[in-house]
């Protein structure tokens, strides 16, 4: 090599160096026409490499067969727009999931292999896997994918509305396309299943449940040091673990993919990327029983929920849906399991949380004695926050001024508020309530003595 | 759309898809204040404009490019260098210009063996302080910030007493928070500010209306730079005045004995060197992750497919085959590690800890050790602070409110290692080169100097963390053999030595047309191997490119080997100091008796070679 080329060695150098896995380093040659068909399994449709593969309904995934998941989709697709954010979502789903070059996202990111799963007629579970092979062929793979996403009722996703949707929306640009997943209902699990299944540890550990936990960021120091447990409690392997009951041997990690898939381009030795698209295939099967047991929740009711957490993300769901009643019950019943559980620090939580969800429920519903009982029981619950405890402080001095008329307890829990708050604006506000109170307690006690 | 650089380079660019109606629709860039982007910014931006149009060809449109520049040599140059186009220049200016006059200051001598002036600052000081107390509203640059904040310090003291008067003197420099920025700028445009001194933050760019008189402590460096400050002043019809006072620097004393240098030559060239291979491989990166580059593309000067080919040995790009496009293959954000304007995009901020902890100001990441080191005085418009703890690792510095009679000043030490050399002329008596070093500096300690006399009132030593960088230098070596020849006790040669350098350095910067720190200089006299073989290594002077990777001083430079030294021997004879002065080898305090005389020596011996040159070679090491 020339010169020039040593001395842009040198200033290159540092960078990054490819991780390749440790066991990929030692696969031994590949064949001297290496045949994607037989490595993968999969075949050429239009210009593209799709792996098809299909999951009978017998199939067992976790606590479900696949039979089961579909039955109950297609039981609950009703209820899926409760999970829309209000757009039309109905059957059938489509569940799609990329997997990608990088997380950076912008023009040099690409969607190597686009997962997108049904489930059919007879209850089984078939993936189409589309596979990136060359660059130049992302414009029929693009093509390809929007025709299988248009004759879906709804998209389905774990966090695709911040990674995967925009993404092969800038993928279609680039290629001047039209993408199609823009007009079509979204249903991005991670969402709810933030609601539904991430265990809170103390309050308002802010929800902090994003990409990096479910694809960790790629550094050569971490590249191959198991994840470390607890820190992404809502990422879908660990969903896959505790919600569907379900367990991978094998797996590839989510941070060595795109190495993979560089791999591949260079050597074109498909065989690393057989781990992957079995991982991308899981993935789509999991979101699949996500999706259904959240849609069995919402169209069965807390009954069914398994532990009050449950209930309680049921209740607000309901509550945000403006099914008021429905919502009532799931917070009631959320109560009564905190209630059976024994008491830890994030059972007291969850009380909390449901106690004051169901006491705002009763006094939009104007069982305002019910709900009274409610934010009494609230202060009851040892390690209650200040902001809260001076809600219902305030709640019950606000109810006993006004409809028990009972003016010394109100001015009691005013009084109590006023211990419990710091901010200004609540201060003025509780001194405001206590002076009135004492106006009317002097005109009272006026009226007793004429 | 308006942007910048940064944004265009960082922001839009990788994410093109999503700006296509922007790109298919562009028809005009504009760039204003072309002068700006020369140096290590000038070469990123050209890498920039070359990836903007490669996104533009991808979406079918050619954009024309509007450029304006303020006064300097070559505006056409740099704008056909920055864009890669044909210009057409239009150079006629239509404004109507009041009455300016513009008056070149020497300070006068205090003492001629010495060569030594009054000082530049207490002149400065002096002429403002009359202008204020005709009420006319006036700028006053300095150089630094640290002259920034003295100036400002003494202004302030002569009009103590008069009330509200010293409110309507401000300081102004980088690292002020952008509150106390637009209030002084609004205090400067409504009349409510009646001087402001600063450094050349308020040289351009930032509207303050028109004044009465901007004064200059010190020569700017360049003509274009004191054209534009001097512009400051005087924009209408009414009657002006820009004064420059000279600093017993070797530039500014040529200056102002030579007027007809200033007001006849023609300003600066603004240079660039977009094909600085740290530069160009890092857009070349950016540019492939935007689009793939066809095994046909051109981009600089260089060959991109060889550079693509070294890019994808280390798996940032692929090529599926010959012939095929090289595509992106890598998990990174290119983008985000290459900052347009300086090494690193670090930077330290300084908290106030008198009474709640609050930030008061922030500094870049090079100039940190030495302005923010541990018992440093930091000064903030006129008031004091000591750093107590410099947080290196989080970027920290944390200061007290202090009230003393004295500031600090760094002292640096500058080592150059010699990594590959491009090109060779010598060997004997002398050699000059250039080529490829490594640079690390370190600031070892500080000097204590007080207000108004300039006393050296005590040191401390420090242990702060070093700072490398790769760059291009000159190097000037001096043979053993040349230096047993002369006359002089070995301490009086080594003064020699350092004496030459001081001056060589001044006269690189006037060659070369850069500002001051531009260029660095440091010596290798061979300490480290003992006081007994430093006489027998040969004496080396570098006078490198102060940016990472080189910014094109250095060959240059090399080129005008000759006349690099003959000028600077003709700055050491001509000035008329027995044995040195800040005007040519330095001041004698720092170089010792017999350094200028000692210099010449050196020079002579040198030259006579120099003369009889007789061939360049190529080689492979210092």
């Amino acid at each position: 090599m020339s010169a020039l080329a040593d001395r842009i060695r040198g200033i290159v150098a540092p960078g990054a160096p490819v991780p390749i896995e440790p066991g990929l380093r030692d696969l031994p040659a590949p064949p001297a026409c290496p045949d994607l068909v037989a490595a993968l399994g999969g075949l050429w449709r239009g210009g593209c490499f799709v792996v098809e593969r299909r999951s009978d309904p017998a199939v067992r995934h976790g606590y479900e067969a696949v039979g089961t998941l579909a039955e109950r989709l297609e039981e609950a697709s009703g209820d899926a727009v409760l999970y829309s954010s209000g757009a039309p979502a109905r059957a059938p789903f489509v569940f799609f999931d990329l997997e990608t070059t990088g997380l950076s996202g912008g023009a040099g990111t690409q969607a190597f292999l686009v997962g997108c799963a049904r489930f059919e007629a007879d209850g089984s579970f078939v993936t189409r896997q589309f596979l990136l092979t060359r660059y130049t062929d992302e414009r029929p793979l693009l093509e390809t994918v929007s025709a299988e996403l248009a004759r879906a009722g709804a998209l389905v996703s774990f966090n695709g509305k911040s990674f995967d949707a925009p993404l092969l929306e800038t993928r279609c640009l680039f290629h001047r396309l039209d993408w199609i997943g823009g007009r079509l209902p979204h249903v991005d699990v991670l969402h709810a299943a933030r609601r539904f299944w991430k265990p809170r540890e103390g309050r308002r550990d802010g929800l902090r449940c994003d990409r990096a936990a479910r694809r960790p960021e790629p550094s050569v120091a971490q590249a191959f040091r198991p994840a470390r447990t607890g820190d992404s409690v809502c990422s879908l392997i660990a969903l896959e673990r505790q919600v569907v009951g379900a367990r991978r041997v094998g797996d590839v990690a989510g941070f060595a993919i795109p190495a993979r898939y560089f791999q591949f381009i260079r050597t074109g030795d498909a065989r690393p990327l057989v781990a992957v698209i079995e991982h991308n295939r899981l993935d789509l099967l999991t979101l699949a029983a996500l999706t259904a047991r959240l849609l069995h929740l919402a169209r069965n009711g807390p009954d069914d929920a398994r532990d009050a957490r449950e209930a309680l993300a049921l209740g607000n769901l309901y509550a945000r849906a403006g099914l008021d009643t429905r919502a009532r019950d799931a917070f009631r019943c959320a109560v009564d399991m905190t209630d059976r559980s024994t008491a830890n620090g994030s059972m007291a939580t969850l009380e909390i949380d449901s106690l004051r969800s169901l006491a705002v429920a009763l006094r939009r519903a104007r069982q305002y004695g019910d709900a009274a009982v409610c934010w009494r029981r609230l202060l009851d619950v040892p390690g209650c926050p200040r902001p809260i405890a001076r809600e219902a402080t305030e709640a019950l001095a606000i109810h006993h001024e006004h409809r028990e008329r009972d003016l010394a307890a109100a001015k009691a829990f005013a009084l109590r508020s006023l211990e419990n708050e710091s901010q200004p604006a609540w201060r003025d506000a509780a001194q405001h309530r206590l002076a009135r109170l004492e106006r009317k307690m002097a005109i009272r006690s006026l009226k007793f003595e004429v | 759309m308006l942007s910048n650089p940064d944004m265009v380079h960082s922001g839009i660019l990788p994410h093109h898809p999503r700006w296509a109606r922007l790109f298919e629709n562009l028809r005009y860039v504009i760039i204003d204040e072309l002068h700006a982007y020369r140096g290590v910014f000038g070469s990123h931006l050209c890498n920039v404009l070359r990836r903007l149009r490669r996104i533009c060809r991808h979406y079918g449109s050619n954009p024309l490019f509007l450029c304006s520049s303020a006064t300097i040599a070559n505006p056409r140059e740099l704008a056909e260098r920055l864009t890669e186009q044909e210009f057409e220049i239009v150079n006629r200016s239509g404004a109507p210009r009041g009455e300016k006059f513009f008056v070149f200051v020497n300070p006068p001598v205090v003492s001629q063996e010495l060569g030594i002036r009054r000082s530049y600052l207490a002149e400065t000081r002096r002429i403002a302080s009359e202008f204020l107390k005709r009420n006319l509203q006036l700028i006053v640059f300095a150089q630094s910030r640290l002259s920034t904040e003295i100036l400002t310090t003494y202004l302030k003291a002569d009009f103590e007493g008069i009330p509200g008067a010293p409110g309507r003197i401000r300081g102004y420099r980088g690292g002020y928070l952008p509150n106390r920025r637009r209030e002084i700028e609004k205090g400067l445009r409504d009349g409510a500010v009646r001087a402001v001194v600063s450094t050349n933050a308020l040289e351009l760019g930032i509207d303050i209306g028109a004044l009465d008189v901007s004064v200059m402590a010190g020569y700017p460096g360049t003509i274009a730079a004191t054209w534009q400050r001097a512009g400051r002043a005087g924009r209408r019809t009414s009657r002006s005045a820009a004064v420059m006072v000279a600093s017993s620097a070797p530039l500014d004393q040529f200056v102002v004995r030579n007027p007809s240098y200033f007001f006849d030559a023609s300003p600066e060239r603004a240079l660039i060197d977009p094909d600085n291979l740290h530069i160009l491989v890092d857009h070349i990166k950016c540019g492939a992750f935007e689009l793939p580059f066809s095994a046909t593309e051109a981009f600089g000067r260089h060959d991109v497919q060889e550079i693509l080919g070294v890019l994808s040995e280390q798996g940032f790009v692929h090529q599926a085959g010959e012939g095929a496009p090289w595509t992106w293959t890598n998990e990174s954000y290119p983008a985000d590690a290459v900052s347009l304007r300086s090494v690193s995009s670090d930077n330290f901020v300084i908290v106030d800890t008198t009474g709640e902890a609050r930030v008061i100001g922030e500094t870049d990441f090079t100039s940190g050790p030495a302005t923010l080191h541990p018992r440093a005085i930091y000064i903030v418009e006129a008031k004091l602070y000591q750093v107590e703890r410099l947080d290196f690792e989080g970027r920290k510095a944390f200061v007290r409110e202090i009230d003393c009679d004295y500031y600090t000043t760094a002292i640096t030490y500058t080592k150059v290692t010699p990594i590959d050399t491009f090109a060779e002329k010598g060997p004997y008596p002398s050699c000059a080169s250039h080529g490829e070093v490594h640079v690390v500096s370190r600031v070892v300690g500080f000097k204590k100097i007080k207000f108004y006399t300039n006393e050296n009132v005590g040191s401390g030593e420090l242990d702060l963390p070093e700072q490398q960088m790769h760059t291009t230098s000159y190097c000037l070596t001096i043979l053993p053999e040349v230096m047993r020849l002369l006359p002089y006790a070995p301490d009086e040669r080594r003064d020699g030595i350092v004496g030459l350098a001081f001056a060589l350095r001044q006269v690189a910067q006037l060659l070369l047309m850069c500002d001051g720190h531009d260029i660095g200089i440091s010596i290798d006299s061979g300490d480290g191997e003992g006081l007994a073989s430093a006489a027998a290594s040969p004496q080396k002077i570098f006078v490198y490119d102060n940016y990472p990777g080189g910014i094109g001083f250095s060959a240059p430079l090399y080129q005008m080997h000759r006349e690099l030294l003959t000028s600077t021997r003709r700055l050491i004879a001509d000035c008329p100091c027995e044995n040195g002065c800040p005007g040519c080898v330095g001041p004698v305090g720092n170089t010792g008796p017999m350094a200028k005389a000692a210099a010449l020596c050196i020079l002579d011996v040198v030259l006579e070679d120099a003369a009889t040159e007789r061939s360049t070679t190529e080689v492979q090491a210092f």
